[in-house]
């Protein structure tokens, strides 16, 4: 990290990022500007710039709030999220010339302040149908401003990462107010089965993917949680690979000393000490099933630590797991001669 | 009607709070940030004008963080 | 992201999914009754010959046209000036019957239920402002 704050830290990526952006709205302002002077030929500019600017910083918000679920989803969808900020700033600027356009046809021409007239010259605040939907949009709008005007690093360092994070949610409230502006306002006028249904796939395709990104992150750390839970008190000893067929890795853990053996797809760990004149078992194999002393030839199941009968001789024994073809032991040993399943892998 | 004067009043409060934001925030992003932010003191124009509307809004908060922070040596 | 600030995303989607869905419902179930006849334009008029009414004002003239075999009765509104108000819309008798649009002419049919009870009343309405802009009675 620089020691200083630049304007934007530029790079290719992000350049070419603005070009697409600022491609795409062209092109969305060229073909909706078309589409209404062919099926409204009478439009005024005034209304064409409010339907336009309106429309596409509604569609910018939903690409936005499609990049995050989309990227934790699938980590191919991660270059969208490159210069997203680039995106919300670009989505408040194209949406405060649909509300000053607004302000300006609606409520600039009588004798009250444009924002007062804003307020008051719909007071159905209790009504549904009549419910004035231009109060909803100034809110919205507000909140972008705070997200886009907070969007350089010095505001990230200085608001402190969990209150910048905190901020910047307020996105969704601006949606629902957005959908609320839309489905109260534009689609009351208009009654435009069009702007409904698109609207209506909008909201489903955005709850949708937020429900389903934070199930699935929830699906993550419930499974991150058990993994912590199942291998408490284990530790991480090496992998499968690396202890050969038949023969053992030794380890200390807690001062235990340890020998882990690998036979037949399966892991056990016994105490390391031979019990006949204290030879060091891990260094042996597993012969005709059962682990043998390199010493004197003393020999052990591997299971449960005990010699096969008639001897008696029995060694303590340790749980063992097989996770992500890594061998995990817990070094609290068993009695010795208990029984203990093998780790299978 | 009481409920109008009441928005009269807020507008006019929130336009009060943006004038007095955007002065104390150009002093805030040339002058004051440097108390509790040295990593502006290298900064462009450009950066610290990028910055105006941010400070214009939250100009109480960056305030608050001025006067906690004690003047250092320069 | 930490887990708690997770969490909190996951209940706020939770919520958006029950409010939202609900309230595109509520707004669609309170939509106006949709408008079957469609604003006619200068170009796209017949325009039908005799005039049985006018009526002006500073903005506005109104003139009510007689039927013939090709067309119903048609009430002609002819915007003097621009609107003030981006969208204004037609009421006849207190049912909705269309929006008047640039400054020009516009057409609406009148069927006969229409032209039964005088006399007719006639509002132009500010829907965002809530605000009557002009009423105007004819009597046959």
């Amino acid at each position: 990290m620089s020691n200083t704050y630049t304007t934007v830290q530029w790079n290719r990526q992000k350049r070419r990022y603005d070009k697409i952006m600022v491609g795409g709205m062209a092109l969305y302002l060229l073909v909706f500007s078309l589409l209404q002077l062919r099926f409204y030929p009478n439009v005024t500019p005034e209304t064409l710039i409010i339907r336009a600017t309106g429309t596409l910083a509604f569609l910018m918000l939903h690409i936005i709030l499609c990049i995050g679920p989309l990227t934790r989803l699938n980590h191919r969808f991660m270059p969208l999220l490159y210069n997203r900020r680039h995106l919300g700033v670009a989505t408040f600027l194209v949406g405060a010339t649909h509300g000053l356009f607004n302000l300006v046809q609606f409520h600039s021409l009588g004798y009250i302040d444009p924002l007062v007239s804003l307020f008051i010259s719909n007071t159905h605040y209790l009504s549904w149908q009549d419910f004035p939907f231009q109060v909803l949009g100034f809110f919205a709008l507000l909140i972008l401003f705070l997200m886009a005007a907070t969007s350089h690093d010095f505001w990230l360092k200085n608001l402190s990462p969990a209150t910048w994070k905190k901020l910047h949610m307020l996105v969704y409230l601006a949606y629902a107010l957005l959908v609320l502006h839309v489905m109260l306002g534009a689609v009351q006028l208009e009654q435009s089965l069009s702007w409904i249904g698109l609207t209506g796939a909008g909201l489903i395709l955005i709850v949708g993917l937020h429900l389903s990104a934070a199930t699935l992150e929830k699906k993550r750390l419930l499974a991150q949680a058990q993994a912590d839970a199942i291998l408490e008190g284990f530790f991480e000893i090496c992998q499968v690979e690396e202890i050969a067929e038949n023969r053992a890795k030794m380890v200390f853990l807690n001062g235990e000393n340890i020998a882990v053996f690998k036979y037949k797809d399966s892991i056990s760990a016994v105490n390391n000490i031979c019990r006949h004149q204290h030879g060091p078992i891990g260094e042996g194999k597993i012969i005709d099933g059962c682990i043998t002393c390199p010493w004197h030839g003393y020999q052990y199941y591997p299971q449960n630590g005990q010699s096969p009968p008639p001897f008696t001789e029995k060694l303590e024994t340790y749980d063992v797991k097989v996770v992500n073809g890594k061998v995990w032991v817990n070094p609290a040993p068993y009695p010795a001669g208990t029984e203990r399943p093998a780790a299978i892998f | 009607m009481l409920a109008v004067s009441w928005v009269y009043w807020l507008v006019f409060a929130f336009y009060g709070y943006l004038i007095v934001g955007f002065l104390v925030g150009l002093w805030l992003v040339f002058i004051g940030v440097h108390r509790f932010d040295r990593q502006m003191q290298s900064a462009t124009w450009r950066t610290r004008l990028l910055l105006l509307p941010g400070a214009a809004a939250l100009w109480v908060f960056l305030l608050y963080k001025w006067f906690k922070t004690p003047p250092h040596e320069t | 992201m930490k887990p708690e600030l997770r969490h909190i995303h996951r209940r706020i989607w939770q919520l958006w999914a029950l409010l939202l869905p609900l309230s595109f419902g509520l707004a669609v179930l309170v939509l106006p009754t949709k408008v079957t006849q469609p604003v006619l334009y200068d170009q796209m008029a017949v325009k039908t010959s005799k005039i049985e009414q006018t009526q002006e004002t500073d903005w506005l003239r109104v003139q009510i046209r007689a039927p013939d075999e090709m067309m119903p009765r048609q009430l002609q509104i002819v915007l003097k000036k621009p609107l003030k108000v981006p969208v204004a819309q037609v009421f006849w008798q207190n049912v909705y019957i269309g929006r008047l649009g640039a400054k020009g002419t516009h057409y609406f049919l009148l069927d006969s239920s229409q032209v039964a009870n005088p006399p007719y009343h006639l509002d132009i309405r500010d829907p965002i402002n809530k605000a009557v802009l002009q009423t105007i009675t004819f009597h046959p």
